[in-house]
């Protein structure tokens, strides 16, 4: 009985991550052959539309980056006189609010608004709704306080808006601070991967594509419908994706939007923000895998897509389990469905063809990007993979136990910024 | 299209010439399965067709010096250890071929990618 049921759990397992695998695969077909048909057929919307715009940037303690976003602020091409720029300094410890008061007496379009202790610290969500409340745009932006965008963002995203059934958009992330060290080298490997394939594809095939919490924006009107940020949730962008979709609207990316990041610079902060956004990933899933399930807004491809989406961060578990499982299933020989010869041939295909799917992904967006070096780092993505399986099953251990207890277990462990990519600002500072 | 049928014909001929050296035959099915997914993967991308044939030459000489090393490796420990090893052996062979086979196809990147490198590769980094 036991075996019986190892079998069906590894079976089911490696359908389960085929899916995953195919997926990868597809996307990066899709962007192999199709990207430039994609970008010469993209009308780029309408450049000419310029609506009112407010852009929220919640800050708590990034005294060290928060000059570098406001001075880029006052940099940026589009009309100031349509621009609010909010600042949200929630509970800071440090001089960030002082910062942005200096920013705000020298602009009357910054907004500085202060959080106390009492109000402040309770996470992005938070901060955001909080700033939501004084945005006067038609359009509202969000852009985190290590970011560095380009001067003219603001129009590349905006002019989408032009297309009435747009109500969402999302731009790229690019590492600012890739070649500090290899953590940095990796993660901005994964960004490739994420944004240059993964999103565009999405986005042009007509699936769910991914607002990413920053670098993106929405229609006032629609984040007043949706009532704004789930201060529960832990990840608010992945979050507010499934609400929009769900409700009916769609998040169009846009790839030329590029915005430049401060990655994380050692592996206990990439553990630490990895760890969040895998647990706020698992609430999600909790909290829309079912009504992803039902709704009548969505089609049978978005519905499936939606679904490997909200359940990415259980990928590396079902992978660690399915090893476990196999070995004294095939190892020791204990399989009684599957004849040797299947076993070998299936283990064969998945381990060499099918797990190249993800390292796929990646070396075509890198190659794709016209970059020469960055791919030989790939294989190194296999550690970071690696990594995340204790990451994300300490999430799911303790997302679990707070579920079985009641308790509500949502502490935000924000991501430190100590400014690393502000020596390299000077690269991108002509974009 | 024509790229990547011209090097299926030349990844045939390289398993058949290794074929006609008598390499055991779990060393020609890996180059049998390196030669197509190499050629899906890397001949559609923009690049001269000489560099992706120099690549997929050099692909296959690896991939028979990996193999054939692994081949007598478990050879050798299957006749001192019994056939649950070989079986884990065999279990982890794909695996250790994935690895290879990324970081080559990685580095066979390279020779393809139009110099048009941004940002970091631009500078002295």
């Amino acid at each position: 009985m036991l075996i019986e049921f190892l079998e069906a759990l590894f079976l089911l397992s490696t359908m389960v991550m085929a899916a995953y695998l195919i997926r990868h695969y597809l996307f990066t077909i899709a962007v192999l052959k199709f990207g430039k048909k994609w970008k010469t057929a993209s009308n780029h919307g309408n450049a000419s539309y310029q609506p009112t715009v407010s852009i929220l940037i919640p800050a708590r303690n990034e005294e060290h980056v928060i000059g570098r976003l406001l001075q880029r602020m006052t940099e940026l091409t589009y009309p100031k006189d349509k621009l609010q720029v909010i600042v949200i300094d929630d509970a800071s410890r440090d001089g960030t609010g002082k910062i942005a008061e200096q920013y705000s007496e020298k602009y009357s379009y910054v907004k500085v608004i202060h959080r106390g202790e009492h109000e402040g610290g309770r996470g992005k969500a938070s901060a955001l709704n909080a700033g939501l409340k004084h945005a006067l745009g038609e359009i509202v932006l969000c852009f985190d306080a290590d970011y560095y965008p380009q001067k003219d963002i603001v129009e590349k995203l905006v002019k989408e808006f032009a297309d009435p059934t747009v109500w969402a958009v999302q731009g790229r992330v690019v590492v600012l601070n890739e070649p500090q060290n290899v953590v940095t080298r990796l993660v901005a490997l994964e960004r490739t991967g994420g944004y240059r394939v993964d999103q565009e594809a999405r986005d042009r095939l007509g699936l769910i594509t991914q607002f990413g919490g920053t670098v993106g924006g929405f229609r006032r009107q629609l984040l007043e419908k949706l009532g704004g940020w789930d201060e529960q949730m832990l990840a608010e962008d992945t979050d507010l994706t499934f609400r929009i979709y769900l409700a009916g609207y769609k998040v169009k990316y846009v790839l030329d939007a590029e915005c430049y990041e401060e990655a994380v610079d050692s592996w206990q902060a990439y553990w630490r923000q990895r760890y969040r956004w895998a647990k706020g990933h698992m609430q999600c899933a909790f909290k829309h895998a079912l009504n992803l399930l039902k709704s009548d807004k969505l089609t049978l491809i978005q519905k499936i897509d939606g679904l490997l989406l909200l359940n990415v961060y259980f990928m590396p578990i079902l992978v660690f389990t399915s090893w476990i499982v196999s070995i004294p299933l095939f190892v020791l020989k204990f399989c009684r469905w599957l004849s040797p010869f299947w076993v070998a041939a299936s283990i064969s295909m998945y381990s060499a063809v099918g797990n190249f799917a993800p390292f796929y992904e990646v070396g075509v967006g890198a190659y794709l990007d016209g970059r020469t070096r960055a791919q030989w780092l790939i294989p190194l993505l296999a550690f970071t993979f690696l990594y995340n399986v204790p990451i994300c099953t300490k999430a799911f251990l303790d997302l679990l136990f707070s579920k079985l207890i009641g308790k509500n277990s949502n502490h935000w462990d924000k991501t430190a910024h100590f400014g690393n990519g502000n020596c390299y600002i000077a690269i991108f500072q002509k974009r | 299209m024509k790229s990547m049928v011209f090097g299926l014909v030349i990844g045939t001929l390289m398993v058949v010439f290794f074929h006609l050296l008598y390499v055991p035959s779990e060393v020609l099915q890996a180059l049998l399965i390196f030669n197509i997914f190499f050629v899906c993967v890397y001949f559609p991308l923009n690049g001269p067709l000489k560099r992706k044939v120099a690549v997929l030459l050099a692909g296959n000489v690896i991939c028979f010096l990996w193999n054939m090393m692994f081949s007598i490796f478990v050879c050798a420990v299957s006749a001192y250890l019994s056939g649950d090893f070989n079986a884990l052996l065999a279990f982890l062979n794909p695996l250790l071929n994935l690895l290879w086979m990324v970081s080559f196809w990685s580095i066979g990147l390279t020779f393809l990618a139009e110099a048009k490198p941004e940002g970091w590769e631009k500078g002295a980094h």
